[in-house]
């Protein structure tokens, strides 16, 4: 009688069960795995990206010695290549 | 058609002058929202006696690309009867609320809200078309939502507030989802002419049993049925002139007057037996759990959510006159019944808990009468005006094929349990021993003029609204209405409440104290 | 003044006054509010001087011919709504930064934006365009490094180079497409003229989809946002994503109408997911910034939505929500960042009880809020309720499912109502003023204003909105 008492005044549960629903289903697991994917790996995936774009950027900053005769020899191939664009689509 | 555009607009304006008004003195707030609220209800009675034939105003409210989206206006019977008392029950809340609301430091806030709340309510029972009754609707909702939270600064009305707007706005959404998919099926949204297209078949189908049934959704989210009906009991942390408002003249009865509004279409969809079913539940479970709650506003929720559902039930039955004339009946008794409670709290020091009343008709005699009134009605007394609707709506389900058994049973339980809780409520309240000497020694005479006569005049409609039963069922449903008839079920429902009011009077008032270990301990 | 000065001339006034008004830098604000109320000046008059189809020339100018590097100034119909939006907003930018620190160099540097955006949106030549479209970040990256928050050169960075890799794949399309077509502006492009449409439009759509932004390109945006200055926010909402989307319409949707409608279920799938995604995100973030960051993202997956239903009603829909969006964003932005300056903190359960201490400026928020979640009578409704049909219409019944967006827009907008304006003071609420400036109150009531009024009349805008594409062959 007592625990019939006490279903019947919290209305059968039905605002319990509602509750439990929306705050472990949509906000506990959707939302939450949403969240993580977004941080761990949509924007892990762009910082990794930048990441390595980094370190590369260091290892070719150790390449530079800042010399003139480095400079004209990459000039120099620049030139090439360009030229071999140029013969190429020429051809074409 | 100038009074019906000043109706729909001057709830709107007058509640921004209201609060600017209110910003200058206070007083001001309220007197100007008991004149718009007496200007509102004498605008619906001379659209009410002057009515001829529907007013109809097509607007268009912006054009897409090609297409046209509507913005129309249309007022019945059936709206100028919704129309009648949302404004005559809102006046009469305005005035209640002097009192009610007399230490309250916001008042400007309070009445522009609420005129903002009875305004949406005009707006979505005088729509044409889907657009406009969903404005209304929402419209509506966001003034439940700030109302129910006006004391903000609290948790638990501040819950409450977010509690309602996300489960009317679930059962909206589909509402929303309903005017997409039937601007594309039909590429209308007048509400009258979905009604014929969907009689003459000329919608699919399965389609329409689906739309149908997404607006239902939407009804039972506004109308507080199984299962979005939570929102409904938490509402009780606000103003109880707000719940009254809420429970009684606007909000709820908008879910009731949607599936009225598209019968036929219901009709047609053949979802009739869907909303029966839905209200069936509700009805069991909101009377039932009526019956065992501690606080004065609960029951009352409780049995605002029983009783909407018999309207249901009535509609589902396949009787548009017995659910409106239940959902009118209601509106007026559980106005009063609110009212009456808020009389209550104020005199008992806001305090909501029943088991600390008792033997208050010694000190608050009106009140006491009034509620007796409201709650006789409400158990459905011949000749009070709930006796008569919930009657035939009993009848209506017996005679109908596809509800006799289950749901006529259903149906008769809550029905009868009603008298059950409203009693309880009343006999722990007004009579007996008192059980808080402290309080009871507290309790002051609530002022005559602005808490007693509405309730008065409340009572007084409630009883004589019983003699106009046929002209009422009359104008909602727009036939002649016959009154369904069931050998004996007169005979057996009066012997039914006599016996149960017997039962609930010796167990408390008599043998409280058996009663009171059952009590559920919080 | 003539259409080539009003973008170039808030450039060098830019450079002018950072040299000569060093000292009185409080005047930069009081001339660039002026310059923007020309300038909207300037696009309203365009309204009347538009022909009923087509361009309106606007002159050329930098004629370089023999690399078709001519800077043609064109309008039609929808640039001049997107000119007349952008100086709108700026306008009320420069109000609502009314007392930000270091005055100067900002409101140089908001001129500096004005121009260059102006140049974007009347600029056809592509390769003027694409100049403009990298300009404008260039303000941008400081204006977000400079007056940002804790982790603001992270947040520029990031910014910075993911806008700019995207802008890669637009110049890319933009050569590719002289070289198939030989024609270097936007207004002459056909879609016969190209051999390799599908490339072209893969490239134009990702480029432009990291400025929109849609799923999986969003991640920059609520770094950006969460570090910017409030009112660099509402830029960013109001008129870069805008950008984004309005390319998307020329260049992608009325350029290539046969690969566009193709690709259209691509389109489609994303702004679903944009709209879900970064709503369930939404939901769970307890950052105030960062919440209304994703309702933006969610927003503008509504946008896209529409956008791939590639039809008149769908791109009006979608030009409504875009102007919506921006007036609604603008408000919660703004609080938002006034509210991280009163508490010190950007965290909601620091928050709460707002309404105790500021009814006023709480109400905008509730208001702009409700905007969000669609309620009717302000923008956001009629945009959903457009988009809805539009789709429906295009797309079938089961479109009804873009109306669970506005319920998810219930769920972030009112628990974050009930988080922060409603319930108790928290101790950092209590013990601080939340006066502000009456002129950046102005901004946020004249935001507010225009939320109702377009909401309450929507045909004042979709009077010019419907024949702006009007003039669009679509398929």
């Amino acid at each position: 009688m007592r625990s019939l008492h006490t279903v019947l005044f919290n209305g059968y549960y039905i605002e319990f069960f509602i509750h439990y629903f929306t705050k472990n289903i949509i906000f506990n697991s959707l939302s939450r795995t949403i969240n993580w994917m977004d941080i761990h790996i949509i924007d892990a995936a762009v910082n990794a990206t930048v990441n390595i774009s980094f370190s590369l950027n260091k290892l070719l900053r150790k390449t530079d010695r800042g010399l003139m005769s480095d400079n004209s020899g990459a000039m120099l191939i620049g030139v090439v290549i360009l030229l071999f664009i140029i013969l190429i689509e020429g051809i074409a | 058609m100038t009074n019906l555009l000043i109706l729909l607009l001057l709830p709107f304006v007058g509640a921004i002058s209201v609060f600017i008004l209110g910003k200058l003195n206070s007083k001001l707030a309220f007197w100007g929202a008991e004149l718009i609220g007496l200007t509102l209800f004498l605008i619906t009675l001379k659209l009410y006696f002057d009515f001829s034939e529907p007013l109809n105003m097509p607007f268009t409210w912006f054009h897409l690309a090609s297409l046209e989206i509507p913005f129309g206006i249309y007022v019945d019977e059936l709206s100028l009867v919704m129309l009648l008392i949302a404004t005559g029950l809102g006046f009469l809340d305005i005035h209640f609320a002097h009192d009610y609301m007399a230490k309250d430091p916001f008042k400007p806030r309070y009445y522009a809200k609420v005129l903002f709340f009875i305004g949406g309510m005009i707006l979505l029972v005088s729509a044409k078309d889907m657009v406009s009754l969903f404005t209304g609707w929402e419209l509506m909702g966001l003034a439940s939502y700030l109302l129910i939270s006006f004391w903000h600064e609290k948790k638990e009305p501040a819950d409450a507030g977010m509690s309602a707007f996300l489960f009317t706005r679930f059962g909206d959404i589909f509402l929303f989802a309903a005017i997409g998919m039937l601007f594309y099926l039909t590429s209308s949204l007048d509400l009258l002419h979905l009604n014929t297209l969907a009689s003459s078949g000329e919608i699919d189908k399965n389609m329409m049993y689906l739309i149908s049934l997404f607006i239902f959704i939407a009804a039972i989210g506004k109308s507080g049925q199984f299962p979005l009906f939570p929102w409904l009991m938490r509402a009780m942390e606000g103003p109880t002139t707000v719940s009254a408002l809420i429970h009684g003249a606007i909000m709820v009865n908008s879910g009731i007057y949607i599936v009225a509004r598209l019968f036929d279409f219901y009709v047609a969809a053949q979802t009739l037996i869907v909303v029966a079913a839905f209200g069936a539940i509700s009805a069991f479970i909101g009377a039932t759990s009526a019956l065992v709650q501690t606080e004065l506003k609960k029951v009352l929720a409780y049995s605002t959510m029983s009783h909407l559902s018999l309207a249901f039930i009535g509609l589902g039955a396949g009787s548009l006159a017995a659910g409106m004339t239940h959902l009118v009946n209601h509106a007026v008794f559980k106005a009063l019944l609110f009212l009456g409670a808020g009389a209550v709290m104020i005199s008992a020091s806001h305090v909501k808990n029943m088991w600390r009343f008792g033997a208050y008709s010694k000190k608050i005699l009106f009140v006491s009468i009034a509620m007796a009134f409201g709650a006789l009605s409400l158990s459905g007394l011949p000749p009070f005006s709930g006796f008569y609707s919930k009657d035939t709506i009993i009848a209506t389900t017996l005679l109908n094929p596809q509800t006799k058994g289950l749901i006529s049973t259903l149906t008769l339980i809550a029905g009868v349990l009603s008298v059950a809780y409203i009693s309880r409520l009343w006999l722990l309240t007004f009579s007996g021993k008192n059980r808080d000497a402290a309080l009871f020694a507290k309790v002051k005479k609530p002022s005559f003029f602005w808490i007693i006569l509405p309730l008065l005049i409340m009572a007084v409609a409630t009883f004589l609204m019983g003699f106009t039963q046929e002209g009422i069922a009359k104008l909602v449903s727009g036939s002649d209405f016959q009154k369904p008839h069931v050998e004996g079920l007169v005979f057996g429902l009066l012997s039914a409440i006599t016996l149960i009011f017997i039962i609930i009077y010796y167990y408390y008032v008599k043998r409280l104290d058996i009663t009171k270990k059952l009590q559920h301990k919080p | 003044m003539s259409a080539i000065e009003i973008i170039f001339m808030p450039m060098v006034l830019a450079l002018v006054l950072s040299f000569f008004l060093r000292s009185k830098a409080y005047i930069n604000k009081y001339i660039s509010l002026f310059l923007f109320i020309y300038m909207l000046g300037f696009s309203v008059s365009l309204f009347k001087k538009l022909p009923d189809e087509g361009y309106l020339q606007l002159g050329s100018f930098l004629d370089v011919s023999r690399f078709d590097f001519v800077l043609t100034l064109q309008v039609d119909l929808l640039s001049t709504i997107m000119l007349t939006l952008t100086a709108v907003l700026l306008i009320l930018v420069t109000l609502s930064s009314w007392s930000m620190p270091k005055q100067g160099m900002y409101f140089n540097l908001l001129i500096a934006f004005s121009g260059s955006i102006f140049g974007v949106f009347m600029s056809t030549n592509f390769l003027w365009f694409f100049i403009f479209w990298e300009l404008t970040l260039v303000p941008m990256y400081f204006l977000i490094g400079i007056w940002g928050a804790q982790k603001r050169v992270y947040a520029a960075v990031k910014f910075f180079l993911y806008t700019h890799l995207a802008s890669m794949l637009i110049l890319l399309a933009f050569f590719l497409i002289y070289k198939e077509s030989g024609v270097f502006d936007m207004s002459l492009v056909k879609e016969s003229m190209l051999m390799s449409p599908v490339l072209i439009w893969w490239l134009l759509f990702l480029g432009f989809a990291v400025k929109m932004p849609i799923f999986p390109f969003h991640t920059w945006l609520p770094d950006a946002h969460v570090q910017a200055p409030a009112p660099i926010s509402v830029l960013l909402a109001g008129v870069l994503l805008k950008m984004g989307a309005y390319a998307m319409i020329r260049m992608v949707i009325v350029m290539l109408p046969e690969t566009s409608q193709q690709y259209a279920w691509v389109v489609l799938i994303l702004g679903l997911i944009s709209m879900f995604y970064a709503g369930f995100m939404a939901i769970y973030e307890t950052h105030l910034k960062k919440m209304v960051a994703y309702s933006s993202i969610s927003h503008m997956g509504l946008v896209v939505i529409a956008l791939s239903t590639m039809s008149y009603s769908g791109l009006s829909a979608a030009l409504y929500e875009m102007i919506g969006h921006a007036f609604i964003i603008a408000p919660l932005f703004l609080i938002a960042g006034f509210l991280h300056q009163k508490t010190g903190s950007w965290y909601m359960k620091d928050m709460g009880g707002i309404m105790q201490k500021a009814p006023y400026i709480s109400a905008i928020f509730i208001l702009a809020g409700l905007g969000a979640l669609g309620l009717p009578s302000t923008m956001g409704f009629i945009g959903e309720l457009s988009i809805l049909i539009s789709s429906i219409q295009n797309f079938g019944l089961w479109m009804a499912l873009v109306a669970l967006s506005s319920m998810l827009g219930a769920g972030y907008m009112i628990w974050t109502f009930r988080r922060v304006i409603y319930g108790e003071m928290s101790a950092s609420v209590k013990k601080s003023n939340f006066i502000m400036h009456p002129i950046e109150f102005l901004a946020l009531v004249i935001f507010a204003f225009f939320i109702i009024v377009f909401g309450l009349f929507p045909n004042l805008l979709f009077e010019y909105i419907n024949p702006a594409f009007s003039q669009f062959e679509l398929l």
